[in-house]
């Protein structure tokens, strides 16, 4: 009856401000930002941290620590005044779309990262954020600086605009852009051969682990060489063998910046690719294989050698659990003349932060990476609290901003090395102390990864930094890489599988498909990146 | 006003009063963010805000549109996508339901309906995953399978000339099962008399079907054809978005997909816009037609 | 019951049990396979060794997953926009359908009201808007934004109204004769006599809710994903390419088929129970208009 209605519209009514009282508390939070009392600050942060990631759950379940409230934050209140609450924080894929619809709705948190270039771009320009250059020159504490520019200033360069710094760095160690010639130690034994040192080595044990049954089960059932369609981007180091250096920003003998995917040094590689190809030394479907599905081979026990980055362990070692008697190595690149090999590195990070222009203290930012800096690499770092709690690990990313010191992976491995050879392993500090305690506890992959001999690190170790080449360009996108880069990208890694299978001839059309690379945009890119250059 | 016409007032109004709630909450959810469409023309800066300055673009955002080199195979994997599953999906939905239709064993046909249904319920994330599990070239369970037969395995997800047929088998999968329902209704719907006729004139089970079930189908199935005219832009967002990857945009990219992309990786926000008021302008011509042409037909009405 | 005999040809029914049967099994392989993998050994899953039966037998990735807070997490935002969710969902179907399956003359205005649905169907603002305006209602980061702009579904409305089309009008009569409103008309004869399409209406809420992802990416932080954004952010976002390297090496560690395959079962379960119960009403509640031919 009547009655009856009224009383569902009124139920209604109660829901629908049921709910915007729940919201409001919800927010009230956010409400709060900026506001001091007693010396305390409340920020509201951005950062793609999984809030889902076992880590985190881990923690909470040990110590009763969560996201918003742990050792990085407790130290950032006591050390900065500072009280960490998150507007955004979503697991890494995510986290650039989440920013994106706040930069649209204006709904942004007082300090966040920004791990999209053009975004970057997009909030200089459009005012959203503040110059960061004179308050980083001016609070940046020398820890904080040596860190961030250790490897090179071009760090700056994406967020840099009309001359203006529009943020500051989280600076990742760049030695993760190595990438490694891993081997089956045991079949190179089985075989009587020996480590490959030159490309041609390489090209004989590709050979003999394809043809020589080294898995012993009287099937041809074996590759060389692992191969997948992403070879471009995850087997670079066999292109830096022979100097080619694909999707890298170098300068060429006339000191013109240059786009390394499309330069004459590809063909020989590819030339060795396609020869493997024909030899049914690699997987015929690489192709339409990805990274992860060769390393299903590989933890098959069926490939015998890999191009892939130091984290690989992880994968490799799944090896032993199906075959005890297999042995993963790293050796150094081989080397195609007598040039010693040249490493091409891009500064790597984990994006930007910035600081929201309604902001009244940016110098907070500053200060919480000093602050960072100093409870992990300072003078009296607690590394181990801060970096891992026992077996949890990723605790150092817990907190709402952090930058890592880039030679911290290989000092690690110096340290252990070192402490090995003189038997005071019991004396480690820092970073080595995790790591070599991770290497007792058993996880294989770390002795793997950080071990004194054959490990990716050892060839780290003897190449960084010395032979290191840095990139050359490392800004935003360009107006035509903005609309054109991803066609462009296509063209290439489509033209390179086809000249690998053989379906395009390698001295004919390499140079038609630079031509059309260039006429995609690869002219205008090249003349845009070198303007942007040289400014 | 007449009495008697301020009674059929009053008689009205609670029903005018049911409709509130849900009109409130359509006009806030629904009419409030339609003005946003406005972005589709302006130059959309989305630091200045939705309600800021923006630069007023006119057409332009449509040209530009027309003018991108993919748009045509984007239309095109759409509509080829979109007609594939719509056809696959009714011919193999009106055979099981022929077909289940002829067990008489009711435990039988129950448990199989029960499991072909199943899928539909699952989300296209769980099935997803499974999907990728499942139709891996190299440890995939179905392409070992085909190896079983000497058949080399085939990447079902990441080879352009596969991936739509197999974004159309596997929607076919996922709602064959439910779609039988409708038809079995529809046969149940049939009068028995026009067996009985059939049988006395001595009609063998395939005349039957011939005779009596396919033509006592016949309004349901051409009504559902001209109706799902009216989806033939709407290829799959939640399939398409969980299984394709980069190197099946050339077959596999949509109109939904490409919006998305556009919008929020790219920051291309007002073609984004455009691009999605077209893709509603056309379905609203071609869902209001089809629905007047069922109308006409069948003196159907939806509403 | 049609229990006329008609003169079958036996051999097709055997073929066509078996066929029904072929493909019974066809639809069930994947999930078998799926299961396998969860009760399977890590380093044999990896191999690639598993098929249709759980090699290496073990419990521990449901256990593992039993140990997992934040799929729990997940697990428990996802009921509670299932509850309030459908719960709005249903009551807001059974009374927008009543007036709309009304004719005309006993409504007036029925026409526009049908438009404004209608034209919601077709017709919507785009991600940022609709993302401006629940930032606007403060409802960002709540199980409002889940819920509330997906309250009013138009298809729903259509399959209920033309249910309640098939009440014979004289119990309409009747019932206003005794002194009864509409809204007791609606309770006491419309909804009993519409049960099987109610209850096919609210299994397709039930499970909406329960499978929708995308809301839940764009409207709520990373700590309070439902079920489905979770598992989407884990079972098929691996993408390298868009990740950071301290991402990477996290998940390389990680990367774990038979944990997924379990996350994907424990997922599919709810549904699992709920929808044999609601099942036997599809075939009587599906009913998309009347065809008059």
């Amino acid at each position: 009856m009547k009655k009856s209605l009224a009383a569902i519209v009124l139920i209604f009514i109660l829901i629908i401000t049921a709910c915007s009282n729940n919201a409001g508390n919800n927010e009230s939070d956010s409400e709060a930002s900026g506001q001091e009392q007693n010396g305390q600050i409340d920020i509201q942060f951005g950062s793609p941290i999984d809030p889902n990631m076992e880590q985190a759950g881990q923690l909470e379940k040990k110590t009763g620590e969560t996201l918003e409230n742990n050792r990085w934050t407790k130290l950032f209140a006591e050390k900065n005044g500072v009280v960490t609450h998150y507007k955004l924080v979503n697991p890494q894929g995510d986290y650039a779309q989440k920013l994106k619809l706040s930069i649209a709705s204006g709904d942004l948190p007082d300090i966040y990262i920004v791990t999209d270039k053009s975004d970057l771009k997009q909030l200089a320009e459009g005012g959203a954020i503040q110059e960061m250059g004179p308050i980083y020159d001016q609070y940046a504490s020398p820890l904080l600086k040596s860190i961030i520019e250790s490897e090179s200033m071009k760090v700056f360069d994406p967020m840099t605009y009309d001359g203006k710094v529009y943020g500051v760095p989280a600076k990742m160690p760049s030695t993760n852009g190595y990438n490694h010639l891993w081997i089956r130690e045991d079949w190179l034994q089985k075989l009587g051969l020996e480590r490959p040192k030159t490309m041609d080595d390489l090209y004989h044990v590709a050979n003999a682990f394809a043809k020589q049954d080294p898995d012993g089960n009287g099937k041809a059932d074996t590759f060389g060489l692992g191969l997948h369609k992403d070879f471009l981007n995850g087997m670079k180091g066999l292109f830096w063998s022979y100097k080619a250096y694909p999707d890298f920003w170098y300068k060429n003998a006339s000191g013109q910046i240059v786009y390394g995917s499309a330069q004459q040094e590809m063909k020989k590689p590819l030339e060795l690719l396609a020869r493997m190809y024909k030899e049914g030394l690699v997987d015929h479907e690489f192709g339409s294989n990805d990274e992860s599905k060769m390393l299903e081979s590989v933890v098959a026990g069926k490939t015998g050698m890999i191009y892939a980055p130091h984290w690989t362990a992880y994968s490799v070692e799944k090896t032993m659990e199906n075959d005890p008697q297999a042995k993963w190595i790293v050796v150094p690149l081989p080397t195609e003349g007598s040039d010693p090999i040249t490493i091409p590195l891009t500064n790597s990070t984990d994006g930007t932060y910035v600081v929201n222009k309604d902001f009244k203290h940016p110098e907070k930012l500053v200060e919480m990476l000093n602050t960072y800096v100093e409870a992990l690499f300072g003078e009296n770092a607690d590394f181990n609290k801060y970096w891992a709690d026992g077996d949890i690990d990723s605790v150092w990313t817990m907190s709402p901003v952090h930058t890592l010191d880039p030679s911290l992976d290989l000092k690690g491995h110096q340290d252990i090395k070192a402490a090995l050879a003189n038997q005071t392993t019991d004396q480690l500090t820092g970073v080595a102390k995790g790591f070599y305690k991770t290497m007792q506890d058993g996880v294989w992959g770390m002795s793997m990864m950080f071990g004194p001999e054959d490990t990716p690190f050892a060839f780290v170790d003897q190449t960084y930094p010395d032979q290191v080449m840095w990139s050359e360009y490392e800004g935003a996108p360009t107006p035509t890489m903005a609309t054109n880069w991803s066609s462009m990208n296509e063209l290439l890694s489509t033209e390179f599988t086809a000249m690998i299978q053989g379906k395009k001839n390698l001295d004919g059309d390499f140079d038609s498909m630079v031509q059309n690379w260039n006429k995609l945009g690869g002219t205008n890119v090249l003349e845009e990146v070198n303007a942007q250059a040289a400014k | 006003m007449s009495k008697a016409k301020s009674r059929a007032w009053k008689r009205e109004l609670p029903m005018h009063l049911m409709l509130v709630p849900g009109l409130v909450l359509i006009l806030l959810f629904a009419y409030i963010p339609m003005t946003g469409i406005i972005i589709a023309f302006q130059q959309f800066n989305p630091v200045k805000g939705l309600f800021g300055h923006q630069n007023w673009a006119g057409l332009d955002n449509f040209h530009y549109i027309f003018s991108m080199p993919n748009i045509w195979r984007v239309v095109g994997n759409t509509l080829l996508i979109a007609s594939l599953k719509i056809a696959c999906g009714m011919i193999t939905a009106i055979l099981f339901a022929l077909l289940l239709n002829e067990v008489k064993n009711v435990a039988f046909k129950r448990v199989t309906q029960t499991i072909i249904y199943f899928p539909y319920f699952l989300s296209w994330i769980i099935l997803s995953g499974i999907m990728i599990d499942v139709l891996s070239p190299s440890s995939g369970l179905f392409n070992q399978l085909l190896g079983v037969f000497g058949i080399k395995e085939i990447y079902f997800l990441g080879e352009n000339k596969w991936f739509p047929f197999t974004m159309v088998a596997s929607d076919v999968w996922k709602n064959f099962g439910f779609n039988t329902v409708v038809y079995l209704a529809a046969i149940a719907g049939i009068d028995p008399s026009l067996y009985e006729a059939a049988a006395v004139d001595g009609a063998s089970r395939w005349k039957q079907t011939w005779h009596v079930t396919l033509p006592g189908m016949r309004m349901i199935i051409v009504l559902l054809m001209v109706l799902s005219l009216g989806n033939i832009f709407d290829a799959g967002f939640d399939q398409i978005f969980n299984l394709y990857s980069p190197q099946v945009y050339q077959s596999g990219d949509i109109v939904d997909t490409m919006v998305y992309r556009m919008g929020l990786l790219q920051s291309q926000y007002s073609a984004s816009t455009a691009v999605g008021l077209l893709k509603s302008g056309v379905s609203f011509v071609l869902i209001t037609s089809s629905y007047y042409l069922a109308y006409r037909l069948f003196r159907y009405r939806l509403f | 019951m049609r229990v006329i005999k008609r003169s079958g040809n036996h051999w097709f029914g055997i073929v066509n049990y078996l066929f029904l049967m072929l493909t019974g099994i066809i639809c069930l392989i994947p999930f078998i396979h799926i299961v396998s993998l969860s009760l399977s050994d890590k380093a044999a899953v990896l191999g690639g060794l598993v098929k249709l039966w759980p090699v290496h037998f073990t419990w521990e990735p449901y256990s593992y997953v039993l140990e997992r807070t934040a799929f729990w997490r997940s697990f428990g935002i996802t009921l509670e926009r299932v509850l309030i969710g459908a719960g709005l969902n249903i009551v807001l179907v059974i009374l927008l359908a009543y007036p709309l399956s009304k004719p005309s003359h006993k409504l007036r205005l029925r026409s526009v009201y049908v438009w404004i649905f209608f034209f919601t169907m077709l017709f919507n603002g785009g991600l940022i808007p609709n993302y401006i305006l629940v930032k606007e209602l403060h409802m960002l980061d709540t199980i409002w934004a889940l819920v509330l702009p997906g309250a009013v579904s138009v298809f729903n409305i259509i399959l209920l109204l033309n249910f309640y089309r098939e009440v014979p009008s004289e119990l309409e009569d009747a019932a206003y004769i005794d002194g009864a409103g509409h809204m007791r008309t609606l309770w006491q004869i419309y909804v009993p006599m519409s049960l099987p399409a109610i209850a096919t209406i609210t299994l397709f809420c039930i499970v909406g809710h329960w499978n929708a992802w995308f809301d839940g990416m764009i409207y709520m932080k990373g700590n309070h994903y439902p079920l489905q954004t979770y598992l989407q952010s884990i079972v098929i976002k691996f993408d390298f390419n868009t990740m950071s390297v301290s991402e990477a090496q996290r998940l390389a560690k990680l990367n774990d088929r038979s944990v997924k395959a379990a996350q994907m079962i424990v997922a599919a379960i709810p549904i699992l129970l709920v929808y044999p119960y609601l099942q036997k009403y599809f075939v009587t509640g599906i009913r998309l208009g009347s065809v008059k031919g």
